[in-house]
C-alpha cells in the first residue's frame, strides 16, 4: 500500500469523525498539521486513532499517539507497521 | 434506521454518529428525556452513541455528564447542578476498574465478607441518596470480569480472588435491583463475556484515554442501555410478524407437504428450526404477540403449523395472513388488527426481497437482517433486544389473553349467520348518560385522542369540557358498552349545542374498539329522545374531513340526514340536517339502560 492510499483512507476517516459537510472543499495533505483542524480535539483524536487501528489491525504505541503532530507523522507510523 | 439495528457496524456508528444524528433529530413526536451520566471512566462516546440509538426509537435525550471518575462524589452528596438538571435517568458507568475494596493478594488476612460489605455499601449509599434526592430511574452497570487473574482458576473460588469477589458482588447488585423498582442493572458482565473480555477491555485504550470499555464495543454498551430505556418508556416492540417457509420450518409446505418439511428432531436442520420455534414460543408466553405473513394458501399454512413436532400452533397467532398479496399490505392489516403502530412490529423473513419490500413501503416496521442460515436466527432476534422487558408484568402476559378473547369474538363473527344475529349474540348493553361533571378525565381523553370516528375533530382542554358540562347551552352525552366478553368502559361521547329550534352535534367521537357495533345508532336514538323532550324541530350535523376520519364520511347520510349548503367560508365541511318528526328508532342490537 502506497502512502497516497493511506492518505486517502485517512482523509475519509477524518471527514467522518470531524463531520466535515463540505467534502469537496476539504483538503488534507501530508504537511497538514493536526492543529490546523479546530474540530480535531482530543476526543476526535482518539476516535481517529482507533478507526485507523481497526482498519489496519495493529495498535499504536502509547508514546506515538501522544507525539503525532501532523498527518505525515501518522502516515509514517502506519507505513512502518503494515 | 437499519444501520442502528444489530448486527451493526459499531465502528461506523462511532465514526458517523454526527451525520446519523442529523438525519434523526428532525422527526416529529420525539419524547424528551434528561439523562445524567455518572462517570467511573471516560463517557463521551457513550453519550454520543446512546443519543443516536435513543433518537432512533423516538426519544430525544438531553445529557449532563458527570466529572471524570467522580460518580461517588457526584451522586452520594448534595449536588446543585444535578438537582437543577432534574434528571429522568441517572446512568452510573462503573466497571471493575472502580472497585476500591477488592482483595489484594498477600495483604494481611483480608476478610472477603467485610470487603464485599464495604464495596457494596459505597454503591448502596449512592442509590439511597439518589432515590431520596431525585425523582429518577437509576441504571447501574454491574461488573465485568478482569482481563487478568493472578490466581488463575483459583481466582474464582479463593477468598482473595478478584473473580470470586466480582461474582459475589454482582449477585448482591442483582438482589438489590430485584427489590428496588427504580434501579435497573445494565448487565455488562454478560455483555463483556459475550464479546470476549479481551475485546471488551483494552489495556491500550485504558492507559491512552481511560476508557473502561474499548471504543469498538461502546456502541454495544449504549445499545444495551437504550434497550433498558426503551422497555421503561414503552418503546419496546410488541409483536412479531413471521414468514413460514424456510423461516419457521425448513422447506416449502406447498411443495413438500406436511410430512416433508423440516421441523422436529429427525435431523440437525429440523432441530434448529424447532429451537427457533421454542425461542419464539417463550417470547409469546411473556406477552409478545405473534402473527404470520406468508405467501401460501391458508390451508397449507395451517398444515405446516399443525405439524405434530412443531412448537408453535395456530392458536398462538393473533393474525394469520396466508395469501398471495404483497407482504407490506398484509403487515399493514396486521398492525390495524392488533391496533398497534408499525414501529412496534418486528418482521422476520428469510427472503431478502420480501424484507426489502417491507423496508421500502413500511419504513417504520423493524426488519431484522436475517441470513440464509437458520442457526443464526435466534441470535439475530435475541441481540436485537427488541422485546426487552424492564419488568415482567401481569399485563404483558394478559395482553395475549385479551387478544385471544378478541379473537374468540372474531371467530364468533364468522360463525354467526348474519351480522345482525351476530350483534344480538354479543348480548350488548349500554348506559347512555348526560354528564354534569362526572367522568371528565375519560371524556376529555376520548375527545382529544380519537381520530377515526370523529366527525369534527375539535379538541378542547378538560376545563373547557367541564364548562360544556355545566353550561345550559350545551349537553355532553357519554356511553359505555358491555358485551358477553366483558366491559369496554366509556367508548363514545357527544357534545351538542342547544340552539333555539335545533340541536347541533358539535363533537361526536367513538373509540375504535367498538366500531361496527351499532353503538352510533343507540347514541343517536338517545339524542333524538332528548330533542323530542325539549321540543326541537331539527338536528344538525357537520362532517369536517381529515386524513384519518374517512370512516365516518357517510355517517350522517346513513342516519337519514339531508345534506344542506355549507357556509361560504366552510366549503370543505359537509353540513346536514334532519327533521325530528321523520326519525324512527334505529338501534336494534344494544339494550340501553336508562338511568
Amino acid at each position: 500500500m502506497s502512502s497516497s492510499d493511506i492518505e486517502k483512507s485517512l482523509k475519509e476517516i477524518v471527514i467522518d469523525v470531524l463531520d466535515i459537510e463540505d467534502i469537496d472543499g476539504f483538503n488534507l495533505y501530508e504537511d497538514s498539521k493536526i492543529d490546523d483542524f479546530p474540530e480535531w480535539d482530543s476526543l476526535a483524536h482518539i476516535n481517529i486513532i482507533t478507526q485507523i487501528e481497526s482498519i489496519y489491525g495493529f495498535r499504536f504505541s502509547l508514546d506515538e499517539v501522544e507525539s503525532f503532530n501532523s498527518i505525515k507523522d501518522i502516515i509514517k507510523s502506519i507505513c512502518s507497521k503494515i | 434506521m437499519n444501520k442502528l439495528i444489530p448486527p451493526f457496524d459499531s465502528l461506523e456508528i462511532l465514526r458517523k454518529y454526527k451525520t446519523i444524528k442529523r438525519e434523526l433529530i428532525n422527526q416529529d413526536g420525539l419524547i424528551d428525556l434528561k439523562i445524567f451520566i455518572a462517570s467511573g471512566s471516560t463517557t463521551d462516546e457513550i453519550k454520543n452513541t446512546l443519543e443516536v440509538f435513543l433518537l432512533n426509537i423516538g426519544i430525544r435525550p438531553k445529557f449532563l455528564q458527570g466529572d471524570y471518575g467522580l460518580f461517588y462524589e457526584d451522586l452520594a452528596f448534595k449536588n446543585k447542578t444535578l438537582s437543577d438538571f432534574k434528571p429522568d435517568i441517572i446512568y452510573i458507568h462503573t466497571s471493575f476498574k472502580n472497585l476500591q475494596f477488592s482483595p489484594k493478594y498477600s495483604e494481611e488476612a483480608s476478610n472477603l465478607d467485610d470487603n464485599l460489605k464495604r464495596e457494596f455499601k459505597r454503591f448502596e449509599d449512592i442509590w439511597t441518596f439518589v432515590s431520596q434526592s431525585y425523582e429518577c430511574i437509576i441504571i447501574q452497570n454491574n461488573f465485568d470480569l478482569p482481563p487478568h487473574r493472578t490466581l488463575g482458576n483459583l481466582d474464582s473460588t479463593h477468598p482473595e480472588g478478584l473473580v470470586n469477589f466480582i461474582n459475589r458482588l454482582n449477585i448482591r447488585f442483582s438482589e438489590y435491583a430485584n427489590k428496588n423498582k427504580t434501579l435497573f442493572i445494565n448487565d455488562i458482565n454478560y455483555l463483556s463475556s459475550f464479546h470476549g473480555i479481551e475485546n471488551w477491555f483494552s489495556m491500550t485504550e485504558w492507559y491512552r484515554s481511560r476508557h473502561s470499555v474499548s471504543l469498538k464495543y461502546i456502541p454495544y454498551l449504549s445499545y444495551s442501555i437504550c434497550n433498558i430505556i426503551a422497555a421503561l418508556f414503552g418503546k419496546s416492540k410488541k409483536a412479531l410478524v413471521l414468514d413460514l417457509d424456510n423461516t419457521l420450518w425448513g422447506g416449502v409446505i406447498g411443495d413438500d407437504g406436511q410430512s416433508k418439511i423440516k421441523i422436529g428432531n429427525d435431523s440437525p436442520t429440523s432441530e434448529a428450526y424447532l429451537d427457533f420455534q421454542k425461542y419464539i414460543k417463550e417470547l409469546h408466553s411473556r406477552g409478545v404477540m405473534l402473527s404470520i405473513a406468508s405467501k401460501n394458501s391458508l390451508k397449507n399454512a395451517l398444515d405446516g403449523l399443525n405439524h405434530p413436532e412443531g412448537k408453535l400452533k395456530e392458536k398462538d397467532f393473533i393474525s394469520i395472513k396466508a395469501n398471495w398479496s404483497n407482504k407490506a399490505q398484509n403487515i399493514e392489516e396486521i398492525s390495524t388488527e392488533l391496533n398497534i403502530h408499525n414501529d412496534a412490529l418486528v418482521f422476520i423473513d428469510d427472503n431478502p426481497a420480501e424484507r426489502d419490500l417491507v423496508e421500502q413501503y413500511l419504513p417504520d416496521v423493524n426488519v431484522l437482517k436475517m441470513t440464509s442460515n437458520i442457526t443464526d436466527y435466534i441470535g439475530i432476534l435475541d441481540r436485537s433486544g427488541f422485546f426487552e422487558a424492564a419488568i415482567i408484568s401481569k399485563d404483558d402476559v394478559n395482553r395475549n389473553a385479551t387478544f385471544e378473547a378478541n379473537k374468540q369474538r372474531e371467530s364468533f363473527e364468522k360463525k354467526a349467520v348474519n351480522y345482525h344475529d351476530y350483534l344480538i349474540s354479543l348480548e350488548m348493553n349500554s348506559t347512555i348518560k348526560k354528564s354534569t361533571g362526572e367522568e371528565l378525565e375519560r371524556i376529555s381523553q376520548l375527545i382529544n385522542k380519537t381520530n377515526q370516528f370523529n366527525l369534527t375533530t375539535y379538541r378542547h382542554s378538560s376545563s373547557e369540557v367541564l364548562n360544556f358540562m355545566k353550561s345550559d347551552k350545551k349537553i355532553v352525552i357519554y356511553a359505555d358498552l358491555n358485551d358477553r366478553f366483558g366491559k369496554n368502559g366509556i367508548t363514545s361521547v357527544m357534545v351538542c349545542k342547544i340552539l333555539e329550534n335545533e340541536i347541533e352535534i358539535y363533537i361526536w367521537v367513538m373509540s375504535c374498539r367498538i366500531f361496527k357495533r351499532e353503538m352510533e345508532l343507540a347514541m343517536f336514538d338517545e339524542l333524538v329522545d332528548i330533542a323530542k323532550r325539549t321540543k326541537k324541530d331539527n338536528i344538525k350535523g357537520v362532517y369536517i374531513p381529515t386524513a384519518k376520519n374517512k370512516f365516518v364520511a357517510d355517517l350522517y347520510d346513513s342516519l337519514g340526514f339531508k345534506k344542506i349548503k355549507s357556509p361560504k367560508d366552510k366549503q370543505n365541511e359537509s353540513h346536514y340536517t334532519i327533521e325530528i318528526k321523520d326519525i324512527k328508532p334505529l338501534n336494534r342490537s344494544i339494550k340501553v339502560i336508562n338511568e
